[in-house]
This record gives structure tokens, sequence and C-alpha cells, in this order.
């Protein structure tokens, strides 16, 4: 579970050095709390992003008569707009607190291959389904879009969501049995900033309507 | 006791997001002041004035950022409430879809910044290593993106419909 982590304590202080190590410290170990942090900030942006374009809240909060409903409820007449922000931080929360606590009992090589083989699926698999769209535009697929209340759905048309799927989810087994381990142990802490950028990207683009009016 | 019963419910409501106003302030100026820090480590006291901003350690902003992010997102989280009804309707009626659509973005920013604090956390927890030195200036400068943008945007709106508007 822990992981011992070599610190050449008599290496140049350089600038990096000055900024962060005002104590020089022989080794420490990759804590569960470690585990824990990273594994949540991976997994609360990856959660938080599904959740938000499946628009799959906890609950919707109907602010103008304080009014709670389970799960998605769209607006009714004569109650204002419904807040669904509320119900996708609870859930997404709810969630990543989960997996990074099931994590902490996991060997922290398999969470850091994990990360890599999460990370493998989404680039490979966008890249292969942009290809695939480019490819087979105009000729009547099925593409994926935001329907009139902003979810994300699958239109109709020959499927390239499956094969794209497919050939994501096999080429992140093999890329990432086939990785060194110390690659995947370097990679390991950049996830927790790296994961919420192409979150935010998926979350801006989704907005696009509004600045496109 | 209702709180409402002492005063109206829009001053209740500018009290609220003047609060939430000063937090931001206190916020963006900490974790600028670590980004800078983190970004052109001190080699020096002496000097002009960003020079003489460096010599705090960076790892000395750290707790106040976390106590000082949670706090601000709950209280903009409350005042998100009457944004959605007082607010945006009347921006949305008037086609302000650009500020509409960036408050928007705000609030997945500072969700995202939210997640990051515990990995923030642990990051800058003594003894630093500094083979992670670089993820800690990363995770500085995103939640730094993070406050600054929220920053933004919030006085956009705020100065569509908010307080001395």
């Amino acid at each position: 579970m822990t992981q011992l982590l070599e610190i050449d304590a008599s290496s140049r202080l350089g600038p990096s050095r000055a900024v962060s190590s005002p104590t020089p410290v022989a080794r420490t170990t990759t804590s569960k709390f470690g585990i824990f942090a990273i594994t949540f900030a991976v997994a609360f942006a990856v959660l938080y992003t599904l959740l938000e374009q499946l628009n799959w809240p906890m609950f919707t909060y109907h602010p103008a008569v304080n009014k709670v409903d389970f799960w998605r409820h769209a607006p009714r007449s004569g109650e204002g707009p419904p807040m669904y922000w509320y119900g996708w931080l609870v859930n997404a929360c709810i969630s990543a607190l989960a997996v990074s606590a099931v994590a902490t009992f996991a060997p922290v090589h398999w969470i850091q291959r994990a990360f890599v083989f999460g990370s493998l699926f989404a680039g490979i698999f966008f890249v292969v389904y942009m290809i695939a769209s480019f490819i087979y535009r105009g000729a009547g697929s099925g593409e994926l879009k935001y329907d009139a209340s902003g979810t994300l759905t699958y239109s109709g048309g020959p499927d390239l969501l499956t094969p794209s799927l497919a050939i994501a989810l096999l080429a992140a087994l093999a890329g990432s049995y086939f990785l060194p381990n110390r690659w995947a142990k370097q990679l390991w802490p950049g996830w927790a900033y790296v994961v919420p950028i192409p979150a935010l990207v998926l979350l801006g683009y989704s907005l696009l309507p509004y600045f496109t009016r | 006791m209702d709180i409402l019963a002492i005063m109206s419910g829009q001053t209740f409501w500018k009290i609220l997001l003047f609060l939430h106003f000063l937090l931001a302030v206190a916020l963006l100026a900490t974790v600028t002041l670590q980004a800078v820090a983190v970004l052109m480590p001190a080699r020096q006291v002496a000097g002009g004035f960003v020079d003489r901003l460096r010599p705090v350690p960076p790892a000395a902003y750290v707790a106040a950022i976390v106590f000082l992010y949670v706090p601000t997102f709950l209280l903009g989280a409350w005042v998100y409430v009457k944004y959605r009804t007082y607010v945006r309707i009347p921006m949305e009626q008037l086609g302000h879809w650009w500020t509409v659509g960036s408050f928007e973005f705000k609030e997945h920013v500072v969700t995202m910044g939210m997640g990051l604090l515990p990995a923030y956390w642990y990051f800058w927890r003594q003894p630093l290593l500094d083979e992670h030195a670089g993820t800690r200036k990363w995770l500085t400068l995103f939640l730094a993106f993070t406050v600054w943008y929220a920053f933004l945007i919030g006085h956009i709106a705020n100065d569509f419909r908010g307080v001395g508007s």
C-alpha cells in the first residue's frame, strides 16, 4: 500500500526547490490520505462532468417555491426555473467519496494503472470518434449532441459510438498494460490537475449555445 | 428568530452577497500571492514591489486559501439561489447571453476547484517533497485561475443586478 519515495537531500537548491521545500526530508510515504486526495480530485472531476452532461442530479431545487424534488424534474408551470447544480454537486461528491474510499484499500499501483487506463480510454475515444464523425459526416450517421433540455444524447443513424468505444477500450487496455510501472508512478500525482482541464473544456463546450445566440 | 423580521429580504440577500464579495477579495489576494510566490520564487529579500511579495514561503498561504475557498464557495452557492430567480431571468430577457453563459461556466469552474482542494492540501503538507514541486505549482495555478475567473464573472453579474448596481 505504501510506497517509498527517495529524495536527494543534497540536491542543488534550484528555483523549484526554493519554492517548495524549506525542510529537507530524507524519505516519506504516499499515505492513504494522498491516495484518497488524488483519487478524489480525479473522480470528482470525471463524475461531475458525466452527471452534468447526462443531467443526473440527486435532486432538483425549485427556488421560486422553495421546493425540492428527488432526481430530475422538468420546470413546472408557475413554479419558476429548476436548479440542478446542487443535485449534480451532491451526487458527484458522494460518488467521488465512495470511489476514493475504495481506492485507499487497493494497492496504489492498481490505482495508478486505472488512471492511465481511464485517461487513455477517454483520449482515444475522443480522437477515434472525431475521426469517424469526420469521415461519415453527411452520411446520416448518428451523433452525440445536446437535446433541448441540454442533456447529452445520441441521435439515430449508423452507430459510430459503439465501434469508437470498442477501439478505445482495446487500445487503453493494451496501453495501460504495457506502460512501465515507473511511468505510471510518475504520472500519478499529475492527474489531480490534468483531468479537471478536459472536464472543464467539455463543460464549457456544452455552454456554447449561450455564446452563439 | 426569523431574520427577515428584522430586515427586508432584499437587504438580507445584499448582505450575503457583500459577505461573499469580502471573502472572495481575501481569497483572491491570498491565492494571487501564493501564485506569485510559486511562479517567481524569492532569491533575495530586497528589491521592487513584486520582489518584496516573494519572500513569504508559498506553503504559508495554504491553510488560509482552503479556509477561505470553502466558505466563499458555500456562500456563493447560497446566493446562487437569488441569482437564479432575481438576476438570471432579467439577464435572459434582455439578451445578455454571454454573461449568462460565463456565469454558468463559473459554477463548473469553482466546483472543479472544490474537488481539487484535498489534493492541493495534501501536496502542500509538510514536509514538502521536491519531486512534487511541479504538481504543487500547477494545482496552485489552477486554483488561482478558478478564483480569478469566478471573481471577474461574479463582478460582471453583480454589476448587472447586485450590490450597488
